[in-house]
C-alpha cells in the first residue's frame, strides 16, 4: 500500500536512480572485498619498496575533494584517458558516462574506508597465531583462509557497510566523472539534486530522501546484527 | 637424531651454536637475551639463519651450502608457545584437529593424547572459556597431534601461576613417558627443567656454555655462576626403597640413603630429586642429638668462592656428587679443604614436593 503510494510520486527516472544506486553499491562491493583484502595484506604483512606510496595513494580519495577525484578519474579512465583507451581497445569497454563509471567512482571513494577497516583488524591478529598454524602443517594460503580471514570478519563487515553507505551517497566524484544523465547515470543523490532544481518537486525529493535513509538504516542494523553474531563466534 | 648447527648475526646479537639430541626432553636454559627464542625460531623455520645446517636423522631441514630451506609448514615441528595461541574461532576439538585436514576425533592417537593431557571434557568448549592451564594443555595436545618429528616447547608454563604450573607438570611428565618424540624444552626456570629434562644445554650470549645430562650439569660447580644463587641445587636419580608408617619415604642412590617426605611412588621406582644447595649443612664431626634425619658421610671434592659471602662446596659420596652452599665464614671456621672428610646434614622436610618427580 505504502509502496504503491510512493511509486505514484516517483517517476521512471527516479525509480531507475534508486535501482542504479543499489546496483552500483553492490557491484562496487564485489570488487572492493578481494582488492581491499589484497591491499590490506600488502600493507599489514609485507615489506616492499613503495609501501608508503601505495598507502597514500589508496587514502587519497579520503582527503581530496570528491570533485577532484572525479576529475582524476575523467583524466585517467575517460574516453581519452590512457586507461580508458586501453580498456576500450582491449575489451571494447567504456567507463565514460556509463553506470560502470559510477561503479568505478564508488569503488575509489570507498577503497580507503574498506582498506582501513580491514587493515585495522588484520593488524590486531597476533602473527604468532599464523606461525603456529604454519607449524601445524598449514600452507600459507590455508593459514590465510582458515585463520587470517575469519579473524578479520568484523573488519570486513564494518568495511563493507561503510563502503556500501559511501557508494549509496557518493555524489561529487560520480557527477564529475559520469555526469547526471537520467535513466543512465543518475543515482539517488544526483536525482535529489536535480529534483531540487525543479519547482514543485519537493514531494519527490522527500520520498527519495526517505528511500535513501531507509536503505542506509536497514544496512546499518543488518551490520550490527551480523557483527554481534561474529563476535559471539570469534569470542 | 636431530642435529643443529647454525650461525646468525644481527646488529646487536650473534648466535653460533652446534648441538645434537635424541628422544626425551632436552632443556635449553639461559637468561633472557641468551638467544633461546632466536634459536627456537630458527629451528621452527620462522627465522632464517645466515648459515648452518639442520638435520632430522637423514632429512635436511636447512642447509645454507646446498640452499635448502624447508618452509615451516613442511618441517613437521610442533611448536608450543608461552601463550597458548589457540585459534579463537574454533572450539577445542577443531583446534586439535587443525593439523589434519580430514582428521577425525576417532583416531587412536587422538583419544590417547586427549586422555594423557586430561582434556576429554572440554572438547566442545571455546578457547576463551578455558583457564590458562587448560589452554596450555590444549596447545600441547594440538602440537602433538600434528605428529611432528620434533616438539618445541618455548617457556610453556611461564604465563601460569605457581599453582597451575604444579598441576600441569605431571601431564608433561606423563607425555614424556608416553610418546617417543624428541622435545626441546626452553625455560629460564631451573626447577622446571631439572624436573623434566634428561639433558640440558646452557646458552649464554648466543653460545653454548656447556651441555650434558641434567645430573652432570647441576652438580658442575663451573657453571653455577649462570644460575641464580637461590637456584643452585643438584639433581639426583634415586630408587624408592621404603615407606615408613610415620609418613616418610626412604630413597637410595646405592651409595647413601635419604629420608624425604612421603612420595606416592611404589618401592623400586626411580625418583628424581633436587637438593637445594642452601638447604645442606656441613659438619666436620658426626652430629648427635640433632633433628635432621639425613646425615651423610662425604668428602669435599671442590670448593669455589664467589664475589659474595657464600662458597659452594661440591661433596662426593661414592659416585654421586652434590653441592652445598655455606658462608665463607663457616668455611674458614671449619677450615674446609678439598679431600677432607665431612658430614652433610639434610633435613627431610627441606626436600619440597615440587623438587621430587618420577623419572
Amino acid at each position: 500500500m505504502e509502496l504503491v503510494f510512493i511509486m505514484d510520486y516517483l517517476g521512471n527516472n527516479e525509480l531507475h536512480a534508486i535501482w542504479l544506486s543499489v546496483k552500483v553499491a553492490f557491484v562496487s562491493l564485489i570488487f572492493l572485498i578481494p582488492i581491499g583484502l589484497l591491499i590490506s595484506h600488502l600493507l599489514s604483512r609485507k615489506e616492499f619498496y613503495g609501501r608508503s606510496f601505495l598507502d597514500a595513494l589508496v587514502h587519497l580519495p579520503l582527503v581530496l575533494p570528491p570533485v577532484v577525484t572525479g576529475y582524476f578519474l575523467l583524466i585517467l579512465f575517460g574516453r581519452n584517458g590512457p586507461i580508458g583507451k586501453l580498456f576500450e581497445y582491449l575489451f571494447n569497454f567504456s567507463f565514460a558516462f556509463q553506470w560502470t563509471g559510477a561503479v568505478l567512482a564508488a569503488f575509489f571513494m570507498s577503497l580507503p574506508l574498506m582498506v582501513r577497516s580491514l587493515r585495522l583488524s588484520q593488524d590486531l591478529i597476533n602473527p604468532k597465531l599464523e606461525q603456529v598454524a604454519g607449524t601445524l602443517g598449514a600452507s600459507p594460503i590455508r593459514v590465510y583462509l582458515t585463520i587470517t580471514v575469519p579473524l578479520m570478519l568484523p573488519g570486513l563487515v564494518t568495511g563493507s557497510i561503510l563502503s556500501f553507505a559511501k557508494a549509496m551517497g557518493e555524489f561529487g566524484a560520480t557527477i564529475t566523472f559520469v555526469s547526471n544523465i537520467p535513466g543512465r547515470t543518475q543515482t539517488i543523490p544526483s536525482s535529489i539534486y536535480s529534483n531540487l532544481q525543479v519547482p514543485g518537486a519537493e514531494t519527490v525529493v522527500i520520498y527519495l530522501v526517505l528511500v535513501s535513509a531507509t536503505i542506509s538504516i536497514v544496512s546499518l542494523l543488518f551490520s550490527d546484527w551480523i557483527t554481534k553474531k561474529i563476535s559471539e563466534r570469534i569470542g | 637424531m636431530i642435529s643443529v648447527e647454525v650461525k646468525n648475526r644481527t646488529e646487536k646479537f650473534e648466535l653460533d651454536v652446534s648441538f645434537d639430541f635424541l628422544t626425551g626432553i632436552t632443556g635449553i636454559f639461559g637468561r633472557s637475551g641468551a638467544g633461546k627464542t632466536t634459536l627456537i625460531n630458527i629451528i621452527a623455520g620462522i627465522l632464517r639463519p645466515d648459515s648452518g645446517k639442520i638435520m632430522f636423522d637423514e632429512k635436511v631441514i636447512f642447509d645454507s651450502d646446498k640452499n635448502v630451506n624447508l618452509p615451516k609448514h613442511l618441517r613437521r615441528i610442533g611448536y608450543v608457545a608461552q601463550d597458548s595461541q589457540l585459534f579463537p574461532h574454533y572450539n577445542v576439538e577443531k583446534n586439535l584437529l587443525y593439523s589434519k585436514s580430514h582428521g577425525t576425533s576417532q583416531a587412536a592417537n587422538f583419544k590417547q593424547v586427549v586422555d594423557v593431557l586430561g582434556i576429554v571434557n572440554i572438547l566442545d568448549r571455546r578457547p576463551n572459556s578455558l583457564s590458562g592451564g587448560e589452554q596450555q594443555r590444549v596447545a600441547i595436545a594440538r602440537a602433538i597431534l600434528s605428529e611432528p618429528d620434533l616438539l618445541i616447547m618455548d617457556e610453556p608454563l611461564s604465563s601460569l601461576d605457581l599453582q597451575r604450573r604444579e598441576k600441569i607438570l605431571p601431564f608433561i611428565e606423563r607425555l614424556r613417558d608416553s610418546i617417543n618424540m624428541p622435545i626441546l624444552y626452553v625455560s629460564h626456570d631451573l626447577s622446571e627443567i631439572t624436573r623434566l629434562a634428561d639433558n640440558l644445554i646452557l646458552l649464554d650470549a648466543g653460545k653454548i656454555v656447556k651441555s650434558g645430562t641434567v645430573e652432570e650439569m647441576m652438580s658442575n660447580i663451573e657453571i653455577m655462576s649462570f644460575f641464580g644463587k637461590r637456584d643452585i641445587g643438584s639433581t639426583m636419580e634415586m630408587t624408592v626403597t621404603d615407606h615408613s608408617g610415620d609418613g616418610l619415604t626412604k630413597i637410595s642412590t646405592g651409595a647413601f640413603d635419604l629420608w624425604i617426605p612421603h612420595s606416592e611412588l611404589a618401592i623400586g621406582s626411580q625418583i628424581r630429586i633436587r637438593l637445594m644447595a642452601h638447604d645442606i649443612l656441613i659438619s666436620k664431626k658426626r652430629p648427635h642429638d640433632i633433628s635432621a634425619l639425613n646425615i651423610i658421610e662425604a668428602s669435599i671434592a671442590e670448593v669455589r668462592e664467589g664475589a659474595g659471602p657464600g662458597v659452594i662446596v661440591a661433596l662426593k659420596v661414592g659416585a654421586s656428587k652434590f653441592l652445598a652452599r655455606i658462608t665463607l665464614r663457616s668455611k674458614e671456621n671449619l677450615g674446609l679443604a678439598v679431600g677432607q672428610k665431612c658430614y652433610a646434614i639434610i633435613k627431610a622436610v627441606s626436600v619440597a614436593p615440587n623438587n621430587v618427580s618420577k623419572v
